[in-house]
């Protein structure tokens, strides 16, 4: 991972005021550091008029 | 015969009963015994069930009057976050230790009951089923059978070593980002994710409402196939239960590979990929084509952003369903669970509700994909099992997360709910597991299966023993 998105990801952290063992940030910035770095990527995306999936009412109506 | 017995598939298992080669009684005793004298080493049971006799026993009484169901006399372990009446449903954390015991049964439990399946013990997973390495620090790992100091894969790890052991034939396990696939990818046994709402969830400890799903673990596709026949179907007290009508699966075993069309997401499989892995997929594809089957290349371009969305989703989700559990629980979850649940503070209500749009998305390209395709083909997991405590593995040059490289190729099809079946498809020059993955339209479980058991009639990795 990349020194700025884990900075990013440290900042974040602080901020939301997350409460993990100061040993253990480490560790989660190596881990969940590039999945949680891509969710500003993910809420940037156009999405244009794309409504949220509902799985128990979208499958069924595609069920053969 | 005891020792025999515990070699047997449901599927032989089913015929040895209805011939009176062996009593339930027997089956059972096989399958007691060889958990009591090698769980040891295994660690894949939480504990056996003390009712387990008498319903052999009903087993055995209904064979012989002809009234016996499907998988009469059949021995099937459950992972520990189903419902298993007068059990302690543990959910593989110290946390829930000392519950009350089950008054009754999940659904998909009394289903495999109502089956004739002799329900005979409760099996180890990762600690409330969130992750997919199955390393439980606090009440013990399952071994990896086929590999010292790897992973089982989890978070159904108990259901698979149990399988893949010979200590059971058949496991239920639960799938939110590829909990049944990726111990079946690791311990080289089959499971099947089905369709969201095609079984239901009732009393089964949710992790992630919309990503949930229960399927079952065996050692072959037919086996799989007869286990989601019993556990198939609407259940009105779970409300994303689909009213769907249930089909023949096992009728559909006998359909041959000859026209079947299978599609490669290959922009997405092609890397990053252990090579020997990336060996082994193209190997199986040639197999399948040898087989009279289509393989051509399909695009999905939203899988480039299947690990966010499944991130976003899971850490929010669990952060709302867990957390109460969290508050009461005191000092009783793992560091890991409460470090995961904590994280989903930075999943934002934009985040969230970014994924949710974009899995339709998502589920839009994997429709138009199969519309001109039967399955979508793609390896099960990138990499066989790495070892307990590695965070990180090299792939095609980088550095990849364990986390995120183990659940790359399943996690997408629980945000689509679409059904998945992983199954063996080689070895590593190491000895380990390689699984291949085959994902179909919504409710075509039969299409699926039907394709697996092409390709495990065409080869014999299904039939390998591990060492443990």
């Amino acid at each position: 991972m990349h020194d700025d998105a884990a900075k990013r990801l440290r900042e974040r952290m602080a901020a939301e005021r997350v409460e993990v063992p100061a040993e253990l940030v480490d560790l989660i910035v190596a881990a969940a550091g590039p999945m949680i770095g891509a969710l500003d990527d993910l809420a940037a995306l156009p999405l244009d008029d794309l409504e949220p999936f509902v799985p128990a009412r979208r499958l069924p109506d595609d069920a053969p | 015969m005891t020792v025999g017995l515990v070699e047997l598939s449901v599927a032989e298992l089913r015929e040895t009963l209805r011939t009176r080669r062996a009593s339930a009684v027997e089956v059972l005793a096989a399958h007691v015994a060889a958990v009591r004298e090698r769980d040891v080493r295994v660690h894949a049971f939480v504990q056996l069930a003390d009712d387990a006799h008498a319903a052999a026993r009903a087993a055995d009484a209904a064979l012989r009057d002809g009234t016996a169901g499907p998988l009469a006399g059949i021995p099937v372990a459950v992972k520990d976050l189903f419902a298993v009446r007068g059990l302690v449903r543990g959910n593989g954390s110290p946390a829930c230790a000392h519950d009350p015991p089950a008054e009754r049964d999940a659904a998909a439990v009394a289903r495999l009951r109502a089956a004739g399946a002799v329900v005979f013990g409760t099996t180890h997973m990762h600690e409330l089923a969130f992750g997919p390495t199955g390393v439980n620090p606090a009440l013990g790992t399952p071994a990896n059978p086929w590999g010292e100091g790897r992973v089982p894969g989890g978070s159904s790890s108990g259901s698979g070593a149990a399988v893949a052991a010979r200590l059971a034939p058949a496991a239920l396990g639960s799938d939110t980002g590829g909990s049944i696939r990726i111990p079946a990818s690791f311990c080289g046994v089959t499971g099947l994710k089905p369709t969201y709402g095609r079984v239901s969830r009732g009393g089964m400890t949710p992790l992630a409402w919309s990503l949930d799903h229960a399927g079952p673990i065996a050692r072959t596709v037919e086996d799989v196939a007869l286990l989601l026949q019993a556990l198939a179907g609407h259940d009105p007290a779970d409300p994303t239960s689909a009213r769907v009508p249930v089909p023949d699966y096992t009728a559909a075993l006998g359909r041959s590979a000859r026209g079947l069309r299978v599609g490669v997401p290959r922009a997405f499989t092609a890397a990053p990929i252990d090579p020997e892995v990336g060996r082994a997929f193209d190997a199986a594809l040639a197999t399948l084509a040898a087989e009279g089957a289509v393989v051509r290349d399909v695009s999905i371009p939203s899988l480039a952003y299947a690990g966010a969305m499944l991130g976003a989703t899971i850490l929010a989700e669990s952060a709302s369903g867990l957390g109460p559990l969290l508050a009461r629980a005191g000092d009783g979850p793992s560091v890991e669970l409460r470090v995961y649940l904590e994280l989903g503070k930075v999943v934002t209500a934009r985040h969230y509700v970014a994924a949710q749009r974009l899995r339709t998305r998502l589920y839009d390209e994997v429709s138009t994909a199969l519309a001109t395709t039967d399955v979508l083909a793609m390896p099960a997991t990138i990499l066989p099992a790495p070892r307990v405590g590695e965070l990180s593995v090299r792939l095609d040059g980088a550095d990849v997360g364990v986390l995120d490289a183990i659940c790359r190729t399943t996690g997408p099809f629980n945000l689509t709910g679409l059904p998945a079946l992983a199954l063996p498809c080689g070895t590593t020059g190491g000895g380990l597991p390689i699984g291949l993955q085959l994902v179909g339209r919504a409710f075509a479980e039969a299409d699926v299966l039907a394709a697996g058991q092409a390709y495990q009639r065409a080869t014999d990795w299904h039939r390998a023993r591990p060492p443990l």
